[in-house]
């Protein structure tokens, strides 16, 4: 089935935007193993040895995704929405 | 009256249940000595529940059958049996929120608001139902309560994190459960299971007396076999509660007696870009949802692929913030899994997070000026039928993506603005698969119709699986 766009694409940011953010870089698993150590020692967690890999994988997939956040330009004046309303 | 054995509630929606009970032509007794009959039958092949509320049940329905004959009025779901994922409260037991920590909690003192509602609409509770730990899940997996199988194929996922709620129902065991949606909790068991589910609007059903997993977005709603089912178990279940800090203020919107109006003048559209699927069987299931529909253009959801990566943050953030403390003190208690996800989601920096809430609020506002083009979208419920249990990784076009990350991407983008979902399953060979119906905010009253219409037609349909026969 063959269907027609309803709407053209919105546009990627709105008026009034700050410059895009320059692309996050990727990081490498011994810079977010560091981090992770650091981490889990500034908040007290205790870990085991085995589980800094898992960890680290899992820092990994959340600064991937974080930086697609960090690279979208928002203006200055932008809420946040930690208090959600639909 | 008839034995019970004249009397097979297996397949019955709630409704019919409760028709059959109004009319007199069966016990409440009967229907939960059923209900308990299935359960044990069935239960250790498909280990939905994980406590039964026998004796509670019991009573329930002789209070009912007590009352029906004194001729006092019938309630509107009086005799139906229901069960709730492990997260709701049930009084005398813990919340155990598919955790092993949480086993050692006090008993609750009190039920669920929801649990409350429904019973007061005569609804009979049956027990306590598995669930990924801590709802940080999309596969129905479970290391302390093992996972749920998949009526359809008891070797498939059912899709999580509402495991137990989707195996009962999809199994024939209740017609109706109630389960959590935050970033697709609800709307992914549907699809893997071939159900029906409804993730209302952010703020419309209470949560009072669940266990919380994200504040920020955790929903709860029920899975049925039949869109009518969550038409009427909805209605139950609306109205403000002040014990949950984010249900609105609103004045009750019942949708049953608007569920069998015509939609005509109704816009509808598919999602475009991000979600267009590039797998056979979502693909299948859009275009002839679309088609029945006269659903002929596409709509794009603005930085879709931004938005799930948004809700991706907010959830690690949010939930490692609640489980802080038991991270310190019993995190080998944790699925491994769950455990280090949360321990990564207490590192992410709060200038990321908060940048995903300003992020939030801005696509909510892009999102949300579509519905003047439309009044309902289309999307995929999940980018695949069931998976195997233990599987790794599905194949979605050219790519290779792991499952448990995975199976909410075309939900996640969704419940992040709080919008209402119902999932329509398609009846397909050899395993179902679901379409998300997404209205605009507080119109929970279109997606159903819609959902409704599609069953009517029979476009749309639960379909029993061999082992919820007989």
């Amino acid at each position: 089935m063959i269907r027609k766009p309803l709407s053209r694409k919105a546009k990627s940011a709105p008026r009034r935007t700050k410059p895009a953010a320059r692309p996050h870089r990727n990081h490498s698993p011994d810079e977010l193993g560091a981090l992770a150590a650091a981490g889990v020692k500034a908040l007290a967690l205790p870990i085991e040895s085995n589980w800094q890999a898992g960890i680290t994988f899992n820092l990994q997939l959340l600064f991937k995704h974080a930086a697609l956040i960090d690279g979208f330009a928002l203006p200055d004046e932008s809420e946040p929405a930690p208090v959600f309303r639909a | 009256m008839l034995e019970t054995t004249a009397f097979d509630s297996a397949w019955m929606t709630a409704g019919e249940v409760a028709a059959a009970f109004a009319a007199g032509r069966v016990s409440a007794v009967s229907i939960v000595e059923q209900a308990l009959a299935r359960v044990r039958a069935r239960d250790p092949l498909l280990n939905s529940f994980t406590a039964l509320t026998e004796l509670r049940a019991r009573l329930r329905a002789r209070a009912l059958d007590d009352a029906r004959s004194r001729g006092e009025p019938v309630p509107p779901l009086a005799g139906v049996p229901f069960a709730v994922k492990n997260l709701f409260d049930i009084a005398g037991l813990p919340t155990v929120a598919g955790s092993k920590i949480n086993r050692d909690f006090p008993p609750a003192a009190r039920d669920a608001t929801l649990i409350e509602r429904l019973e007061t609409a005569g609804a009979i509770l049956l027990g306590a139902l598995n669930m990924g730990e801590y709802a940080y899940d999309f596969t129905g997996e479970n290391v302390h309560d093992g996972p749920a199988h998949n009526p359809h194929d008891p070797k498939r996922m059912t899709g999580g994190s509402s495991s137990g709620p989707a195996a009962a129902v999809a199994g024939g065991l209740v017609p109706f459960a109630l389960g959590s949606d935050t970033n697709g909790s609800i709307r992914v068991p549907s699809s893997l299971c071939g159900l029906f589910g409804l993730k209302p609007t952010y703020g419309r059903l209470s949560r009072a007396r669940t266990f919380p997993f994200c504040a920020s977005f955790d929903h709860v709603g029920p899975i049925a076999r039949s869109a009518r089912d969550l038409a009427i178990t909805y209605d139950a279940m609306l109205g403000y509660d002040e014990d949950d800090p984010v249900c609105a203020e609103r004045n009750a919107e019942p949708v049953t007696p608007v569920l069998d109006r015509s939609l005509d003048g109704l816009r509808v559209a598919v999602a475009g870009g991000y979600f267009k699927c590039r797998a056979a069987e979502p693909v299948y299931a859009i275009d002839r949802i679309a088609a029945a529909l006269g659903a002929n253009r596409d709509i794009e959801l603005p930085e879709a692929e931004r938005a799930r990566s948004a809700a991706y943050i907010i959830t690690a953030s949010e939930a490692a913030s609640l489980h802080l403390p038991r991270l310190r003190a019993r995190a080998k208690d944790f699925d491994p899994a769950t455990r280090d996800r949360l321990i990564a989601g207490a590192m992410l920096p709060a200038s990321l997070v908060t940048k995903a809430q300003k992020f939030r609020r801005w696509y909510q506002r892009e999102v949300l000026k579509l519905f003047t083009e439309v009044d309902a979208i289309l999307a995929p419920a999940s980018p695949c039928p069931a998976p195997l249990i233990g599987q790794q990784t599905f194949k979605l076009g050219d790519l290779e993506l792991p499952v448990r990350a995975n199976l909410g991407i075309y939900t996640q983008p969704i419940s992040f603005i709080g919008l209402p979902v119902v999932v329509a399953p398609v009846p397909m060979s050899p395993l179902p698969i679901g379409v998300q119906i997404i209205a605009a905010p507080w119109r929970e009253d279109v997606a159903l119709r819609i959902a409704h219409a599609l069953e009517t037609r029979g476009v749309a349909a639960a379909q029993r699986p061999p082992l919820g026969e007989g």
